[in-house]
């Protein structure tokens, strides 16, 4: 079944709500205009702490606006509940310009309970407001104890904070030029894992944490002097940093390895890259030993992600694609030739030797064995196949040879699983016998600038071609640049039949062009006799869907007195983000169908206590004829009062 | 308030004696120059000179006084003007005896049978030259003058040819001439040829005129004309071509009064040398130190240094000449610490200037601590260094401060001003961040300074080095980048030859395209899922360097047009970067570079700023560093320490007599204003309270420096009004006093309301338990690193006594501390 993105915040079937009521609070409620197109959204903004131990309680802080008369929590899975303990609204610092359309904060006191049986990993919360349901703020569960910074300074080593190892600490850069300093001791030989990773909200802001480590060794100047023993961006320790991919906005997340050759008492610095502070900055720290350190996972959201370098590839990833299909297949698209017309024309000429390979063939693992840079080293595998290997020096290549059929459809997909980009920047090509390059994942964009076309390239994690002529192939995978290389180089490469299925699905719900789409503003607040339009993309992947039919969007549980309107376009290669077109933009990107849907609600549609989860479905017409529905997503929906009064 | 400032003024020459001073009787040796020269073609004629070298280790031109005598007059003979004048093949011994000494040279005749061929070059373009014509202010302008364009110094010769004989004039984004072209000479009328009757102000001529009408200069362009205006040999590839012009002799000293003739010899591809005193041009950089005759004769003026500088057969080339102070009548014998003291003392000696004495502990002490760590020593370390007995303290200090983490932040902030460490994108802070951290790990870790400059030229990926080419979203222009890196590491200003060929020197617009054409396959890779943008090289895909004036493909040629081979084109950046870190003009760059770091001043001066007219003032000096420095593997702290280990370096900044007025010899130490980043850390250090740096939501941590911060991130009046850079453009101000700083030391928070605050060093001081006089030193020690002197103490001490508030007092007395010049320099 397709899934939207962050599903794990929109299934009612899945999706626990515990609500509490606010015996002590009666928030201000403002009246609102009805005929008001945009009425106020509530929106979350921040979260602290951002983790909690499974089995335990916890007070936290959220902060956002517009959120009068919140008066529940809504968790995207079982195992948690709590309640609204208290809020407050605060005045700005600075009065608004005259005319300025002026947002009410609030800082509002939660209290969260995780069973001991959740799990590790993270997790959503909404809040339920008198002008309705929220955008979700991530935290995280952990299984051993977390504790929180002091209050008190602690911004050097004189008034660091002590911790033992292992230890989760949340902690906030929240002024600028803040510091935090933590100390601790280590063993001679002992090496440890640093990760601090900032919330999603943070990132979203451009905050950048930091690590530092330290030791007091004096200086001439100063006997107590702290001296820099690794930073979390340079060469001495083991460095990871994930930046903020816009398709997981898990926050960002720093690594810092160091094994300590001297045993004593170090410190590490929490700090943001050019002391960035505010009160949505804050972070969790980490310090375990290497041994026992938090996976990648263990940070990452896993929504479904077709085109990103840190999807898990391998036969998981293949039936999950066959669960975003349809079961009935629509007519084979026309080939998209990956070889030039010298391969088409000759093609024609030769009867097939080599068979096809079956979409649901199991893709064996092969891991490169060196030495293999020459195309004469190449490792023969036989298809589907998954590659595995590391970029182990400098222009380091690994060559792998495969045998593909007459017309046979593949998709090429890369996943790096420990250096990652911009640090690794995989590239692959296709030569044929002859040593031409009928393939890569280079895909180039010409555009403008100071009236001269400059080229702007990109490695894509995904490649998909049609092989017109029989024959052996050499696939060739280095480091686009030929600087980089080393073990955490690694790769994983799938060469695998096409599977024609839903990508991804992007729904908008945004009503202010300032909410930032990647923090999941997915939901929809209606007041009675309002309507809302929802722009929804659809990403047909492999060639799901042809241009010639028809897709229609359906949508399923809609609450009383709310109908929807809906239509559609037709798929097309146009660039999600807009810009310049790509060369070659079928083999790098999947066509694009935009639905619209629009909400209506009578005026006498009855408020919802709760969110409502409605579906999103869609109805392929395959040359005129109906076929098969298929869900898209979900999506949280309530019903507020036209004066935000859901008591009404 | 009274600061006894060890500062000195300038000095004033003082007037030379009316009678020029006698040299030393004693010649210690004797040579003829030019050294057993070829001449090619009967009639041809060299000059000779006599040096006479005296015990006080200065070269005189004797030459007048000298007895020249050939061994064989019928292969040559000696004509006016001290000339050899060739006559038939074969060899000849010139001698000359002087003092009691005898010295020789050997003259080669050889195709004295032949005529010398004609060369446009050396014929037309020398008349060009000497008559001043083809200069930048006239038609050696970018786009010539009145309608005709000549190269500078007749550097292109076919260019000046193409424009005589055919006309037009310099485009600078198309080889097509501009305007009408109307030709310079008529062969069918030779008279009225425009080549002459402008010059001879036969027709009006904005230049004025040049030569008259029958004077050999004008008989000799006639004859060419007449001839068809030939471009002569060097039309073919077997041509004799003028390969570079040399200035005898090579080192000029003057006692006061003295006189050298100079001679300007070409040295010919084929090995022949000609005499172009006479054709060349004479400029001098200082007027009052000497003079030059337009036949190359120099006269001493007053003491001192002066470049000159001599055009000639399409070259130009500079020298200094020296100009001696009164001899000194017991110059004291001065200890050298190393090779740097050799090269510099023994031109002091020369010059007679006697460098100042060896500084004192505390003047030392402050110095080496703000020149290696931006860092002044704490009172404490100040009473235990001037306490110690230890012969080799100061060898000590050096290696400690070299290993402190102080030395790190203090040259991450001096690279990062030449690396031009700043803001480099709009959205990506994390970006500088990363170019930042790859400066600070560089110094950290010692990296050569060769692999540095590897690293960035080279850069790919998302390494830190590479995020150096983005200027905001975008990677930077090549022409931008390329006049930056030579500048930057190789010493020369190209970007002129951008447009045009450079109007000073022999860079030429092809050149510099080459150059550019490194960075044609540059292009910004970005992954559509990311935000962050990587640097690779992909021929394939890159928008290639057009030349703008022939609107082709620029390829890739190193600065001496050697073109990068096919097969290296698939990394040119990385070749780029080995070629210009493999050349001397590297290690000579970085040589000056530091020495400028620690005096204030490059042996050539601006640092990044050699050219053939902006001579070095010690020549020999920076080919030894250079070559020391390259055999230590461009080890910087080995450079550093070889300079601050340096009687030079450790000299007093306190003059004499005979130095006072010495700029360029290092004979004392001067004065040089601290960086405004490094002076907020001071004023902190000192008072005990930190500058908050705050810009929107971000801000400086407390614990980190000024000198840590990206400048243009944080502004900040007080850095803005002491000159800090905001590293736009490479460095090129050093720190000027002005009236943004004398308004800020009134009322800025900086020197006055901050230096209040709780738990400041006034706080401390104000309060019981610390008597006067403690408080007195430890201010002294903490601001000059040194002891107050005892009137100093005692005035002080009354003043606090008299009932005026104490923490007003210890205020007003810091406040005069920081504001005084010995505090605000490093001396």
């Amino acid at each position: 079944m397709a899934k939207v993105r962050r599903t794990t915040t929109g299934s009612s079937n899945r999706c626990f709500v515990w609500i509490a009521a606010v015996a002590c609070l009666l928030f201000p409620v403002r009246a609102q205009d009805r005929t008001d197109p945009n009425p106020p959204e509530p929106r979350l903004a921040s979260l602290y702490p951002q983790a909690g131990q499974a089995g335990t309680t916890w007070q936290a802080e959220v902060t956002g606006e517009n959120l009068e008369g919140s008066r529940a929590i809504w968790f995207s899975t079982p195992g948690l509940s709590g309640a609204v303990v208290k809020a407050e609204e605060v005045k700005p610092e600075k009065a608004a310009p005259p005319g300025a359309v002026v947002e009410r904060q609030y800082k509002i006191t939660l209290r969260i309970e995780a069973q001991p049986s959740i799990g590790t990993g993270i997790r959503f919360l909404r809040l339920i407001s008198a002008l309705g349901l929220s955008n979700a703020i991530q935290f995280r569960i952990h299984a051993g104890p977390v504790t929180s910074e002091p209050e008190e300074k602690h911004a050097s080593p004189s008034d660091a904070t002590l911790i033992r190892l292992p230890a989760v600490v949340n902690g906030r850069i929240a002024k600028p030029g803040e510091t935090d300093w933590y100390g601790f001791d280590a063993a001679a030989g002992q090496e440890l894992v640093f990760d601090a990773i900032s919330s999603r909200e943070a990132a979203a802001t451009g905050f950048h944490q930091q690590l530092a480590l330290y030791r007091i060794a004096a200086s001439w100047f100063d006997p107590a002097r702290p001296l820099r023993v690794a930073f979390s961006s340079d060469v001495r320790g083991e460095v990871i940093v994930q930046n903020g991919d816009p398709r997981d906005r898990s926050g960002n997340w720093v690594r810092l390895k160091h094994r300590f050759a001297e045993p004593g008492r170090y410190y590490i610095e929490v700090g943001s890259v050019f002391g960035k502070g505010g009160p949505e900055n804050s972070y969790q720290l980490l310090v375990a030993d290497s041994k026992h350190a938090a996976t990648p996972e263990f940070w990452r959201q896993h929504p479904w992600q077709e085109r990103s370098f840190i999807r898990r590839l391998g036969n998981e990833h293949t039936r999950a694609l066959h669960a975003r299909t349809l079961a009935t297949e629509a007519p084979a698209a026309p080939a998209t030739s990956a070889a030039g017309s010298d391969h088409a024309s000759s093609s024609s000429a030769k009867p097939a030797a080599v068979a096809r390979i079956p979409r649901d063939a199991r893709a064996e693992a092969a891991v490169e064995n060196e030495p293999n840079d020459a195309d004469a080293q190449a490792l023969t595998v036989p298809l589907p196949a998954t590659l595995e290997g590391a970029i182990d020096r400098e222009s380091d290549i690994d060559a792998f040879r495969f045998q593909v059929a007459r017309g046979q459809k593949l998709a090429f997909e890369l996943e790096t699983f420990e250096a990652a980009p911009p640090e690794f920047n995989p590239r692959f090509e296709v030569v044929d016998a002859k040593g031409v390059e009928v393939l890569s994942n280079l895909a180039r964009t010409k555009e403008f600038k100071n009236s001269k076309s400059v080229y702007l390239l990109a490695v894509e994690p995904k490649v998909v071609a049609t092989f017109e002529q029989e024959g052996q192939y050499v696939l060739r995978i280095r480091d686009v640049t030929k600087r980089a290389g080393g073990p955490r180089f690694r790769y994983r490469l799938m060469i695998r039949p096409q599977i024609p299925h839903v990508g991804d699905v992007l729904v908008e719900t945004r009503t202010r062009a300032n909410e930032d789409a990647t923090l999941d503003p997915w939901r929809v607040n209606l007041r009675p006799g309002q309507a809302r339009k929802i722009n929804v993309t659809v990403e047909h992947e492999e060639g799901f869907f042809q241009p010639a039919n028809m897709m229609a969007l359906q949508v399923e549980g809609l609450p009383p007195g709310v109908t929807a309107l809906t239509g559609s376009s037709n798929p097309s290669l146009a660039s999600r983000f807009g810009g310049p077109a790509v060369e070659k933009a079928e083999r790098y990107q999947p066509a694009r169908q935009d639905l619209t849907v629009v909400l209506d609600a009578s005026p006498s549609a009855a408020v919802t206590d709760l969110p409502v989860t409605v579906r999103l479905v869609a109805r392929p017409f395959v040359q005129g004829k109906p076929g098969p529905s298929f869900p898209l997503g979900e999506l949280p929906i309530m019903i507020v009062a036209a004066d935000g009064d859901t008591k009404k | 308030m009274k600061i006894r400032l060890v500062l000195c003024a300038a000095g004033i020459h003082a007037a030379l004696a009316a009678a020029p001073p006698v040299p030393p009787a004693k010649v210690v040796s004797l040579r003829v120059i030019p050294a057993d020269p070829t001449l090619r073609g009967a009639g041809t004629a060299v000059r000779f000179l006599a040096m006479a070298k005296y015990a006080d280790g200065v070269e005189r031109d004797v030459t007048a006084q000298a007895e020249p005598t050939l061994s064989d007059p019928e292969v040559a003979a000696v004509g006016d003007g001290n000339r050899i004048i060739a006559k038939a093949d074969g060899e000849v011994l010139l001698r000359a005896k002087f003092g009691g000494r005898i010295a020789q040279t050997r003259v080669k005749v050889v195709q004295a049978d032949k005529p010398r061929p004609f060369s446009f070059a050396r014929e037309v373009g020398g008349i060009l030259t000497k008559k001043g014509c083809n200069t930048s202010e006239c038609h050696g302008g970018v786009k010539g003058q009145g309608g005709l364009k000549l190269s500078v110094n007749a550097t292109q010769p076919k260019d000046d040819h193409h424009y005589i004989v055919k006309g037009g004039v310099f485009q600078v984004l198309t080889t097509e001439s501009g305007g009408p072209a109307v030709p310079r000479v008529d062969t069918k009328e030779p008279e009225k040829s425009l080549l002459l009757l402008k010059p001879a102000m036969q027709v009006p001529h904005g230049g004025g005129q040049r030569f008259t009408k029958g004077s050999p200069d004008y008989d000799r362009l006639l004859g060419w004309i007449r001839q068809g205006a030939p471009f002569g040999e060097e039309s073919t590839e077997a041509a004799v071509r003028t390969e570079s012009v040399e200035v005898l002799p090579g080192e000029t000293i003057l006692d006061a009064n003295g006189r050298q003739q100079l001679v300007v010899l070409a040295k010919l591809s084929d090995g022949t040398v000609e005499d172009v005193t006479s054709e060349a041009s004479y400029s001098v950089s200082d007027v009052h130190v000497a003079k030059l005759t337009p036949d190359g004769l120099a006269t001493a003026l007053q003491p001192g240094e002066t470049a000159i500088v001599v055009r000639a057969a399409g070259h130009a080339v500079s020298k200094m000449v020296s100009v001696m102070s009164k001899p000194a009548p017991d110059y004291p014998a001065i200890k050298s610490h190393n090779y740097i003291d050799d090269h510099i003392l023994a031109k002091l000696r020369k010059l007679n200037i006697v460098p100042s004495g060896l500084s004192g502990d505390a003047e030392f002490l402050r110095r080496v601590c703000l020149d290696l760590t931006g860092t002044l020593p704490p009172p404490a370390r100040v009473r235990e260094f001037l306490a110690s007995k230890n012969p080799r303290k100061r060898e000590q200090l050096i290696d400690a401060l070299l290993d402190s983490p102080e030395f790190v932040e203090f040259w991450s902030f001096r690279l990062g001003e030449i690396l031009r460490y700043r803001q480099r994108s709009t959205q990506l802070m994390k970006d500088t961040q990363l170019y930042g951290e790859w400066i600070r790990e560089s110094v950290a870790s010692n990296k050569p300074f060769d692999r540095i400059v590897r690293e960035r030229i080279a850069a790919e990926g998302y390494a830190g080095p590479s995020r150096y080419y983005y200027e905001l979203r975008f990677l930077a222009e090549p022409p931008e980048i390329i006049a930056e890196q030579t500048r930057l590491f190789l010493g020369r200003r190209i970007e002129c030859a951008r447009c045009h060929n450079h109007p000073f020197e022999s860079w030429s617009q092809d050149q510099f395209w080459g150059l550019a054409a490194f960075y044609g396959s540059m292009v910004d890779l970005r992954n559509t899922v990311m935000d962050d943008s990587v640097v690779i090289d992909a021929p394939e895909a890159a928008a290639k360097v057009i030349h703008p004036r022939t609107k082709k493909t620029a390829e890739p040629r190193f600065l001496d047009g050697t073109p990068l081979a096919k097969e290296a084109r698939d990394d040119p950046r990385r070749r780029l970067a080995e070629w210009v870190t493999g050349h001397p003009y590297f290690a000579e760059t970085l040589a000056n570079r530091a020495w400028d770091w620690f005096f204030g001043r490059g042996i050539v001066e601006p640092v990044d700023d050699f050219r053939s007219t902006n001579p070095a003032t010690h020549p020999e000096l920076l080919a030894a560093m250079a070559k020391d420095i390259r055999e230590h593997g461009f080890d910087l702290k080995y450079l550093m320490k070889l300079i601050v280990s340096s009687r030079t370096y450790q000299t007093s900044g306190v003059p004499n007599e005979t130095n006072s007025g010495d700029r360029t010899n290092w004979s004392h130490v001067v004065p040089k204003a601290l960086d405004a980043a490094v002076l907020m850390d001071a004023i902190a250090a000192v008072t005990g309270v930190k500058e908050e740096l705050k810009e929107g939501p971000m801000g400086v941590p407390a614990s980190a420096r000024a000198i840590e911060i990206c400048p243009d991130l944080f502004s900040n009046k007080f850095l803005q009004a002491y000159g800090q850079n905001d590293r736009a453009t490479l460095p090129e101000a050093k720190p000027q006093p002005g009236l943004a700083q004398a308004l800020h030391m009134i009322t800025g928070p900086t020197y006055s309301t901050r230096m209040l605050d709780d738990g400041g060093r006034i706080d401390r001081l104000a309060r019981a338990g610390v008597t006067n006089r403690q408080a007195i030193e430890e201010l002294y020690l903490t601001a000059l690193a040194r002891f107050p002197e005892r009137a100093e103490v005692d005035q002080l001490d009354a003043l606090m006594r008299s009932g005026a508030s104490r923490k007003e007092v210890i205020f007003s007395l810091m406040w005069a501390l920081v504001s005084s010049r010995e505090f605000a320099y490093r001396h």
